[in-house]
């Protein structure tokens, strides 16, 4: 009625299957990698390319919300983490963000070259930091503590508005 | 090192263990009737699902990073496994319920109009003294596991109340807030809002207004955070009201009554990251009532009482959040939206005041005389029932604040709501118009 800790449970889950979605991901671009794709596989490289199309649109247009509360938390974490990359990087995130989905489409239609790989690896560092972020966040959720920045440390995104 | 042999090994042993464990609790096995079954079926499908991707293990010539994401994974499915204890006293409940039966019956008939028919109810009482609910609990990690069916298709929905509560039936009314949080993703309602209201070109530019506001108030976030918070909060407020909206139409009156009765005595006006403020729930609840044409049985059963509540639905904050005031203000004017909505789910089934007006004031006259308030020549419905409670609480307890906190003491006359919603259930599955 006001508290509703029987959530927590869904809370708990939400968190949990968004970071196994997240090192699914990079499972996923290592079996591409290696001409090794599977169906499902394939699925989920889909999905991650675009929610990595999603995140760009907010990073670009900050104002226009995102369909679901999933994508929402998705997008949040994915902008979150590519932040922490591109301060590293001294990248630009939508520009990073586009690219990083067409290497992944490219990876799901199994068309990598050579040439693709250093960019998968900077894909796969950002899913890497969505599953550890979301670690982190569940272990919280668990624990009922609500941790304001973990460990992970992540910097919000600087957008274009 | 995190992923190197030593740690998979460790994480497969205890997954694995944790897993077993779970599976050979006695809790957990095959129930005799088919409540809770549901539930069981769904904590099974998350262990299947979780054997699944402990199976997955890489295999030593895979690189650190493919080898740290099964660490993280096998630490996921730990974290979700301890959360998937709690399941388990849940399951036992189902076998010794201790909630009122009548109660239960009424629940029941809350959730068919909330949910639908296929739908597995497990009321349990709560540490906590609150009312709360979860449903699909492990869903989103079941169904994230590629490769996996679920064998789960009936709804699991697990209800909370205080244990001091079991008895006081006419409190229960609040069981249809919390079966609405079920409905409302069952049938994506909030979805459903959400896009109306960002289709709205007003409600746009009023939102941009409050983000540009924020941002003066909060100088070191941006734009797409704060859209973010906005965002976040109202969605929260918005499922919150559609409950609320849901159970005025499944339970009409009864419902003001024992949410002023239960949540006044907590929160007023403050507005909550979840939760909307207490007068506002009152102001839309109201306006739901008279929009369902309950304002005349209101006046005529409970006037002391409504005029009270309509004093604190008009309680305006002072402007100090303007985030707060930008939400109140587009709720407000977009409250059709959450009635249109609770009615649309409901149809049929809501409680329709030109009939339910005379069964609950013949039920009120039978409790007033101490007589099981079953209908005199016919059956009295459940829900009527529950509401003729509220009339004859309020009516020997007082029309004022203090008589509606005294109707919930839980008494003889809870007592007699009970067994006559019980009763009439039974009469009304296996009566003989059968």
């Amino acid at each position: 009625m006001t508290v509703r800790d029987l959530q927590k449970l869904e809370e708990l889950s939400a968190a949990a299957a968004l970071g196994l979605w997240a090192d699914d991901i990079v499972v996923a671009l290592y079996s591409a990698t290696q001409g090794a794709l599977g169906e499902s596989e394939r699925h989920l490289l889909d999905s991650a390319a675009q929610l990595l199309e999603l995140a760009r649109e907010r990073a670009t247009h900050p104002l226009a919300p995102p369909r679901s509360a999933r994508d929402l938390a998705a997008t949040t974490t994915a902008l979150s983490a590519l932040a922490t990359l591109a301060e590293a990087q001294q990248t630009d995130p939508p520009a990073a963000l586009a690219e990083m989905a067409d290497a992944i489409r490219k990876a799901a239609t199994g068309s990598l070259t050579p040439a693709d790989t250093a960019l998968v690896d900077r894909v796969i560092d950002l899913f890497e930091l969505v599953g550890s972020h979301q670690l982190v966040t569940s272990n919280s959720v668990l624990s009922s503590r609500k941790d304001v920045e973990p460990w992970t440390e992540m910097q919000p995104i600087s957008n274009s508005s | 090192m995190d992923g190197d042999a030593a740690d998979l090994e460790l994480l497969v042993a205890n997954t694995t263990q944790e897993v077993s464990l779970l599976r050979a609790d006695r809790r957990l096995e095959g129930m005799d009737g088919s409540r809770g079954e549901a539930l069981r079926q769904h904590v099974v499908d998350l262990l299947d699902a979780l054997d699944l991707r402990i199976a997955a293990a890489p295999d030593s010539s895979a690189p650190d990073a493919v080898r740290r994401a099964f660490a993280r994974t096998l630490r996921q499915c730990t974290i979700v496994l301890r959360g998937a204890h709690a399941a388990l006293p849940w399951l036992a409940a189902t076998r010794e319920p201790n909630v009122n039966l009548g109660s239960l019956y009424l629940t029941e008939e809350f959730a068919k109009a909330l949910v639908g028919d296929d739908v597995d109810l497990v009321v349990v009482p709560s540490a906590e003294a609150m009312y709360s609910t979860t449903s699909w609990p492990f869903s989103a990690v079941i169904d994230g596991t590629p490769g996996f069916t679920p064998s789960a298709t009936s709804r699991p929905i697990v209800l909370n109340y205080p244990l001091s509560d079991s008895n006081r039936v006419l409190l229960h009314a609040l069981f249809a807030h919390e079966l609405g949080h079920a409905g409302v993703a069952e049938h994506e309602l909030l979805d459903t809002v959400e896009t109306s209201l960002y289709a709205d070109g007003e409600f746009v530019e009023a939102f941009a207004e409050a983000v540009t506001e924020m941002q003066e108030e909060w100088p070191a976030s941006t734009a797409g955070r704060v859209t973010v918070t906005l965002r976040e909060i109202l969605g929260g407020w918005l499922e919150e009201l559609l409950c609320d909206h849901l159970a005025t139409q499944v339970v009409g009156p009864a419902f003001l009554f024992a949410f002023a009765a239960f949540v006044l005595p907590l929160s007023y006006g403050e507005p909550g990251v979840v939760h909307p403020p207490t007068s506002l729930r009152v102001r839309l609840i109201l306006d739901h009532l008279a929009h369902l044409g309950w304002t005349e049985h209101l006046d005529a059963t409970a006037p002391g009482i409504t005029q009270w509540l309509n004093e604190v639905a008009n309680w305006t904050p002072p402007e100090t959040q303007p985030h707060f005031a930008f939400f109140r203000n587009q709720l407000l004017s977009h409250s059709q939206l959450l009635s249109d909505n609770a009615a649309t789910r409901v149809g049929p089934l809501t409680l329709d005041p030109t009939t339910a007006v005379d069964e609950a004031g013949e039920a009120a006259e039978l409790l007033e005389a101490l007589i099981l308030p079953v209908g005199l020549s016919t059956p009295l419905s459940p829900r009527a029932i529950l509401l003729g409670g509220w009339q004859a609480a309020i009516s020997q307890h007082g029309d004022t604040a203090t008589g509606l906190v005294h109707s919930i003491a839980g008494d003889q006359l809870h007592d007699l709501v009970g067994k006559a919603a019980e009763l009439t259930t039974v009469w009304q599955a296996w009566g003989p118009s059968r």
